[in-house]
């Protein structure tokens, strides 16, 4: 095989390496992001929204209460004891400690419907949580009927709250909420309706910057798949050098014609960098749109930009580094023998 | 052959970083392939299962305190297990020499693979084998004979997912229920139970939707089972499929190029031996040891690490095997190509 066809050879590998890169590091960061603790045990899905102008609005004018039963609803207000909660779609359900039926139940749909005044109490002590009258445990105004106890360890639990009252019940939606649904479609809608009403959406679990110990991989799969790829790596270098050591002739004559290092590598390296940069980047293009689809999107275009130039950097370091290695072997050795 | 052989072990020691560098990729890699095959097989059995499975099963949420009407409640839910549905509950009876008996109470069409013997009798009594010493049972103030004994421990799964076992249980089977002559209306405990073990068959639709009707009235909310989602199939098909086709094929490029050099390095060695006597094929062999040695070595320190089960161990060597004819099929038409008599001149390799 001739140089030029090696050369770009490399610049192909090279692209390859770009895309399982790409995949490898999604992966890891993806699930660095869905272990990460998310506000109420909720789905990845969510968004965190916060209040910034006035807004007066009740929860049945943001949604349909007939018809939007797959998504699930907090509200927290600051300066009161109780979160509300709307949640037709059951995803709290087991947060309810003790199955006492003809006691203890769910909110309804009727709940929602009727604005009725029904509440979660939480439970302080273990024997208020299992025998206690849940009933005496109401507050007037807030929470008049008590449907269930939760202790400190629920998911619904956070410190300085008595109550997870019906949020249909209340009159306006509190200065933060959390929204989530497996339904993206439908979050997303919802998401702007809540910014058109004078929300701002403050937290997303999809598309967050990375931070450096995201891309520390933790468990067995993560670590496998990272070293995986990042094995590739050396074994690229080794590629580059054993490909100028074949090619060593090349070098050489370049030498004894008087060419300086830094002018026999741009010569020699000039198609490579072209095919390397672009090859990169159209792989980098086709996995993003690719993963899109795929699978839940983590990794944001910054990311996915500095991916790409980091890939670039180092491999073109790497071709740098091993044609100088051999460059040095050929200094050594002097050019004696080559010129008879 | 061995002289080939413990040549090959020589270029490994010769060519150490390259060498390690493969050792980590084929250990990771194979681990990787070896573990998404397992679990794409596992979870394409699982959801077989489940298609095969007649029986459809709910979800149940309480959401009121009791119901509106407990006696129109029972009767719609008698309707329904007349025919291709059952359900059962879990109650405790009172036995006077041996204390409490766990009796499950059966309601409805029985698959008969439930049951080895199906019963011509409208209530019809089986009892475990560790209570053959029962002969009547007094249900409902009427006294019942005993049927049979279920032979043997079966196991057997509740709908709670827990595996329990037939042995010290009493199962009592109505066939066509009235369940209001068998459960008090005030007993809400037993109607959660019972909507809750529901199971219809696939094929009655209407008989799912009147159940769906009949029961969401206000006390409690039934929602179909979802169907186990294929999510983990989707991941590894779309996402590290894709990212083990494109390591291997970089690494195997990355390969020829490598095998170019590796050659070129020790062509003049190639030439004297074959000068000498020795044939292509040994070249092809000394050449062949230096991955199937690596491929051993990655496979040894996997078992070491524990990451590889011995049980695995076949479907390893399979991997290897492939991976190995597939650098033969790389090395052999270089090695055949090389003109090996220009190299023996004075000036070494260019």
């Amino acid at each position: 095989m001739a140089y030029r066809k090696q050369c770009i050879l490399c610049a192909i590998i090279s692209c390859l390496i770009m895309s399982s890169t790409f995949i490898s590091f999604t992966y890891c960061i993806g699930r660095r992001i869905a272990a990460k603790d998310v506000p109420y045990g909720l789905s990845e899905n969510y968004i965190k929204l916060v209040r910034e102008s006035l807004c007066e609005k009740s929860v049945e004018e943001i949604i349909d209460l007939e018809n939007d039963t797959n998504v699930t609803i907090i509200s927290e207000y600051s300066n009161e004891n109780y979160i509300a909660l709307y949640d037709p779609r059951y995803y709290f359900y087991n947060e309810n400690p003790v199955q006492s039926i003809g006691e203890r139940r769910y909110f309804s749909k009727k709940d929602y419907l009727e604005h009725t005044k029904t509440g979660v109490a939480v439970a302080w002590s273990e024997s208020q949580l299992f025998g206690g009258n849940i009933q005496q445990m109401t507050q007037k105004g807030i929470c008049e009927e008590c449907i269930f106890l939760i202790d400190t360890s629920s998911k619904l639990y956070q410190s300085g709250i008595d109550y997870i009252v019906n949020m249909t019940s209340v009159e306006k939606m509190g200065e933060t909420i959390y929204i989530d649904s497996d339904d993206t479609e439908k979050l997303q809608k919802i998401e702007h309706r809540l910014v058109s009403e004078g929300y701002k959406v403050a937290e997303k679990k999809q598309n967050t910057w990375i931070k450096i110990e995201d891309i520390i991989p933790q468990s067995l799969y993560e670590i496998v798949v990272f070293a995986a790829n990042a094995a590739l790596y050396p074994i690229y270098a080794f590629t580059c050098g054993m490909m100028f050591f074949y090619n060593r002739r090349i070098l050489k004559i370049n030498r004894l014609c008087g060419g300086t290092s830094w002018k026999i590598f741009c010569h020699l390296s000039e198609r490579y960098f072209k095919v390397n940069i672009i090859g990169s980047a159209i792989m980098t293009l086709v996995c993003y749109g690719f993963m899109k689809n795929a699978i839940p999107q983590y990794v944001g275009i910054w990311s996915t930009v500095c991916l790409y130039l980091g890939h670039v950097l180092v491999t073109g370091f790497l071709f740098w580094f091993s044609y100088i290695c051999n460059m040095q072997v050929l200094e050594i050795r002097g050019t004696k023998a080559y010129v008879k | 052959m061995l002289n080939d052989i413990w040549l090959g072990i020589k270029d490994i020691w010769n060519e150490k970083w390259l060498a390690l560098c493969y050792i980590l990729f084929f250990l990771n890699m194979m681990f990787i392939v070896v573990s998404t095959t397992d679990s794409l097989y596992r979870e394409k059995m699982e959801i077989e299962q489940q298609k095969a499975q007649d029986y459809k099963k709910f979800e149940t949420y309480v959401i009121g305190m009791q119901p509106e009407q407990p006696e129109e409640f029972l009767k719609n839910l008698s309707d329904i297990y007349q025919k291709n549905a059952f359900s059962y509950c879990h109650v405790q009876l009172q036995a006077k020499t041996i204390g409490a008996l766990d009796t499950y109470i059966v309601f409805g069409d029985v698959p008969k693979k439930l049951f080895e013997k199906k019963l011509e009798k409208n209530v019809s009594i089986l009892v475990g084998s560790g209570l053959a010493q029962i002969r009547e049972i007094t249900v409902n103030g009427k006294k019942y004979k005993v049927d049979s004994v279920i032979k043997g421990d079966t196991e057997f799964t509740t709908l709670d997912n827990a595996t329990e076992f037939t042995d010290n249980k009493v199962f009592i089977i109505i066939s066509e229920p009235q369940i209001l002559e068998w459960v008090s209306p005030e007993n809400y405990d037993v109607m959660y139970q019972l909507v809750k073990n529901t199971q219809i068959l696939s094929k009655d639709k209407d008989r799912e939707t009147q159940f769906l009707r009949n029961v969401n009235t206000g006390f409690l909310d039934v929602k179909k089972e979802k169907p186990k989602d294929t999510e983990e199939i989707a991941f590894i098909l779309k996402f590290i499929d894709p990212f083990l086709v494109i390591i291997l094929l970089s690494c195997m490029l990355c390969t020829t190029l490598i095998l170019n050099g590796m050659i070129k390095k020790r062509i003049r060695e190639f030439s004297l031996h074959l000068i000498h006597g020795a044939l292509l094929t040994d070249i092809f062999i000394r050449v062949v040891t230096f991955f199937v040695v690596i491929l051993l070595i990655s496979t040894g320190i996997g078992i070491f690490l524990g990451i590889i089960q011995l049980e695995e161990l076949w479907f390893y060597a399979l991997l290897e095997t492939g991976i190995i004819l597939i650098f033969a099929g790389i090395l052999t038409p270089k090695l055949k190509r090389q003109n090996y008599s220009l190299n023996l001149r004075d000036g070494g390799v260019i």
